[in-house]
């Protein structure tokens, strides 16, 4: 607005709001800016995210029920009501399936409804918390309730986090050795994970070597979260050796072939890597 | 272009008008339009309805009395000129549309012309009876509108079609209700389908199977609809080679019957014409 006024008044010496700005009517002028922000708590909650407009100048009275009069252009002339900036309201939903990080099955939520609707109800992870869904999930949303699966929110978010890794074990390739809970805790750092030694559960026959049988070979360790929830997560044994002439190759984790050191663990391991692309889809 | 009064198609009827009532044309009173069944012409008053409010506050009281001189004044609502472009109804868009008019933001400077319009987001929706993902253009208007009636079939089947306006809109409302009145929803799990056609079987009590069928129709579409029925309901035509070969038959058969009686068949009244045939001069082809 304020360059119009600029580009209108060529001369800084005359007053910008003096006659020199041609005026086209001045019955016109006379009407009065609407103050809108008187008419913001009338809207409507669906009007919010829509331009809601005010007609600065009344329309003629037409007949009842008749046809209206002719309109004039100042009768669009239109004053728009600006609403604060809000978010959708709150909708109320039930989870259908477990969304880590968010709650099991049958927690009910309330969230705002954009987020609700893309990350929720169109995924259906969650239905609406309608009385009917209420009957319908009784049972579950009682247990919920009554005994809490998870000690906490991000308890089974993080047991999935782990799943996706994979540990190595870089051991040394000349002196033996056993692995013991520290060897674990040195290589859970090495890769991203810090924890104390408390947590860690090793395999129960002991590992041992140097081994040219166990090199680049799998088995599991479990992790406590909380003194709760266990998470299984795998590792692999490497070599290591400071020389550059008798360092052996590392393969990138989650490569084939998946073999274990020990014969039991084959099974499971398998099924780790078959549910690893799963449990990716989710968004952490 | 020339005013309506040059126009020779209008001459006359401009002025005889001033003392006859015509009646404006359109497309459901004149031409194939007129016999439509009743059902599309209700489905066409309930489209043609007043939409409810979107972008502006409705004025609810016919008077009002001003509370420092007491006197009454009548009162009217004006809803701003919405216009609905083509784009419009490939979306859904909750009702909301374009408005055109006049920004005039200081007293002495120019109004300029505006269009107001919603804001638009890709999004996708998802129909519980047609089991179906739909990647749309929406406003956060129809989300909000979703959430209101717990769900987008809901949605669809509870507002009346002069509120959903788009054309998308409708034709998926159509379908819905097509598939619950001919109860054959496309789920495969036969548990899982009885169970969404038991939760919204009820509305079914609001459309009886007539209306369905024409609901959701533009008047071109509807007329091609009618006019197949018909071509349907007449059967497919037959050549006319086909009868003619019939009485060509059944004359045959008559004359054998005439043999076998031996009534004798109609023969010329004279010998003597059949001679004169054969040695008439002006004949074409002489032999």
């Amino acid at each position: 607005m304020f360059q119009v006024l600029v580009r209108r008044a060529p001369k800084l010496t005359d007053n910008v709001f003096s006659a020199s700005i041609p005026m086209r009517n001045k019955t016109l002028m006379r009407v009065p800016v609407t103050d809108t922000s008187k008419l913001v708590p009338l809207v409507d909650e669906t009007q919010k995210f829509v331009p809601v407009l005010h007609r600065r100048h009344e329309v003629p009275l037409r007949r009842i029920n008749g046809p209206s009069k002719r309109m004039r252009s100042r009768h669009f002339v239109y004053d728009e009501i600006v609403q604060p900036k809000q978010t959708m309201a709150d909708v109320e939903i039930i989870l259908v399936k477990d969304v880590p990080g968010k709650g099991v099955r049958g927690t009910k939520l309330k969230i705002p409804g954009e987020k609700a609707y893309a990350e929720f109800l169109i995924p259906q992870y969650a239905v609406y918390a309608t009385p009917e869904n209420e009957l319908k999930y009784a049972s579950l949303i009682e247990d919920v309730e009554k005994n809490t699966l998870f000690s906490t929110l991000t308890a089974q978010k993080t047991t999935l986090c782990l799943a996706q890794v994979m540990v190595f074990f870089y051991m040394n390739m000349k002196n033996p050795w056993t692995i013991e809970k520290w060897h674990a805790r040195v290589s859970f750092r090495q890769s991203g994970i810090i924890l104390s030694e408390d947590c860690i559960e090793l395999p129960k026959t002991p590992i041992s070597g140097p081994d040219p049988k166990k090199e680049g070979k799998h088995f599991i360790v479990t992790v406590k979260i909380n003194a709760k929830e266990t998470a299984k997560v795998l590792c692999r044994v490497n070599h290591f050796i400071s020389d550059d002439d008798q360092k052996l190759p590392v393969h990138p984790h989650f490569t084939p072939p998946y073999d274990p050191i020990f014969e039991e663990d084959k099974a499971d391991i398998e099924a780790f890597v078959h549910n690893r692309s799963e449990i990716k889809r989710f968004k952490f | 272009m020339a005013h309506r009064r040059l126009i020779p198609q209008n001459k006359g009827v401009y002025n005889l008008s001033k003392f006859y009532y015509f009646p404006k044309s359109h497309p459901l009173t004149d031409g194939i339009g007129r016999n439509l069944p009743a059902a599309y012409k209700r489905y066409y008053e309930e489209l043609n309805q007043n939409p409810s409010a979107v972008h502006h506050i409705p004025v609810k009281e016919k008077f009002a009395r001003d509370p420092n001189t007491g006197v009454v004044t009548r009162l009217q609502d004006d809803p701003p000129n919405i216009f609905y472009p083509k784009a419009f109804h490939k979306g859904l868009w909750g009702g909301a549309g374009i408005v055109k008019g006049f920004n005039h933001p200081h007293v002495k400077l120019p109004r300029l012309p505006k269009f107001w319009s919603p804001k638009f987001e890709t999004s996708v929706v998802y129909s519980e009876v047609l089991d179906l993902f739909m990647t749309t253009i929406m406003t956060k208007r129809t989300i909000q509108l979703i959430h209101k009636y717990y769900g987008f079939d809901h949605y669809l089947l509870q507002t009346p079609a002069c509120d959903l306006k788009s054309d998308l809109a409708l034709k998926i409302k159509r379908n819905i209700l097509l598939a619950l009145d001919k109860n054959d929803l496309p789920h495969t799990d036969p548990e899982k389908r009885q169970q969404i056609y038991d939760t919204y079987k009820h509305y079914l009590k609001k459309y009886d199977s007539e209306y369905i069928e024409w609901y959701g129709l533009s008047i071109a579409e509807a007329v091609l609809k009618f006019e197949f029925d018909q071509e349907k309901a007449r059967g497919k035509p037959q050549p006319l080679k086909l009868q003619y070969r019939h009485e060509f038959l059944k004359e045959l058969q008559e004359d054998a019957r005439l043999v076998k009686n031996e009534v004798k068949p109609v023969t010329p009244e004279s010998r003597l014409t059949s001679f004169f045939d054969k040695i008439n001069p002006f004949r074409r082809n002489r032999s």
